[in-house]
């Protein structure tokens, strides 16, 4: 838990640069790219769609479970 | 939310457990147009679409330790996830009690939003058609509201009007009404956190239109278009249409007409 902690904090420490980088990102960002990003989400994370299954990976790896709710498909339409 | 986006893309796939599902279908879902995954997308403020999304951080038991409502700056989603993790690490310690562990979550609730970047804070700027919807719905009963009369006084003026002095924080910013709401809920079992008040500011509806917006100038292109796109979500039902059709008006009149005559064939005894 420790490590997990450590870890995010880390995360956190390196996205404290985000903000000038926020603030030069466009408001509108182009379906091409939309859909790239789209890819990399899909493509680098293994989303799973059963809360008990993910919640027994969790416990088996020793993290928490990051459970999103949404209008759509993560894959599609939204 | 740009998932895809650094440092959020590597905590997510290196240290939690991810998953998702559809609330289409969910009464307290709100709706918004239907966007392909090629359609353009846009950058928003924190906290914006809370009826259409909700990123939950879950204990391996199923304890909620904290929900981001809407869409969150990637940098900020991870600082909330950090925070989630803190609560991970106190739900889990064995010197407290259940009932000083919730004390010691409202408490640490309530600091963060002390802990949180002036950059954060204006990211977290409440939507105007939710601000609007909060003050003309429920001005002095709203939790995301300071000062109900300035906030009627802001969202009554016209667009490109100068804010009145003191209005501009009539309302909450959204990093304030997630930790407010989530103190009141402290370790709380998933399936018993009750989304539909938790979630409940602004207006069911979210869409920015980013379809139907010039790339260049950022300002809706079509109106027409946007008026007749397709919708997902709860989209509430229109109201019947007090005029009817032509036809039924026909049918109307002919079917009015065979009673008053089959009546007076009854009453006068004619063919």
């Amino acid at each position: 838990m420790l490590k997990k902690t450590f870890m995010l904090s880390l995360a956190l420490a390196s996205s404290l640069t985000m903000p000038l980088q926020a603030l030069a990102m466009p408001r509108l960002i182009e379906g091409s790219v939309a859909k790239e990003n789209i890819c990399t989400v899909n493509n680098e994370i293994h989303w799973n769609t059963n809360l008990s299954q993910a919640l027994e990976e969790a416990r088996r790896e020793n993290k928490m479970v990051l459970w999103i709710q949404m209008i759509g498909q993560m894959s599609g339409s939204t | 939310m740009s998932l895809s986006q650094e440092p959020a893309l590597s905590v997510l796939k290196n240290e939690l457990v991810c998953g998702y599902r559809d609330i289409s279908n969910e009464s307290y879902a709100g709706f918004s147009g239907k966007h392909a995954p090629d359609g353009n997308a846009i950058v928003t403020t924190n906290g914006a679409g809370p009826h259409n999304l909700q990123t939950f951080l879950l204990s391996s038991d199923g304890t909620v330790l904290h929900c981001l409502p809407g869409y969150w700056n990637p940098g900020d989603l991870v600082r909330e996830i950090e925070f989630a993790a803190r609560m991970d690490d106190l739900w889990h310690d064995t010197r407290y009690s259940i009932t000083q562990k919730r004390q010691l979550y409202r408490n640490a609730q309530l600091a963060h939003i002390d802990e949180h970047p002036q950059m954060m804070v204006a990211r977290s700027r409440m939507q105007g058609f939710d601000m609007k919807y909060e003050a003309q719905h429920r001005p002095y009963q709203s939790d995301t509201i300071v000062n109900p009369q300035a906030a009627i006084q802001l969202v009554s003026m016209e667009k490109g009007m100068k804010a009145p002095p003191g209005t501009k924080n009539a309302f909450k910013t959204t990093d304030r009404i997630m930790h407010e709401r989530m103190a009141m809920r402290p370790f709380v079992p998933f399936n018993q956190f009750d989304i539909a008040a938790y979630v409940d500011y602004g207006r069911p509806k979210y869409d920015k239109n980013e379809n139907f917006r010039d790339l260049n100038t950022g300002q809706v292109a079509d109106k027409n278009a946007v008026k007749q796109q397709e919708m997902l979500g709860q989209v509430p039902q229109k109201p019947m249409k007090k005029r009817r059709s032509m036809g039924n008006r026909m049918m109307q009149r002919t079917s009015n007409m065979l009673v008053r005559k089959g009546i007076r064939n009854v009453v006068w005894g004619q063919n």
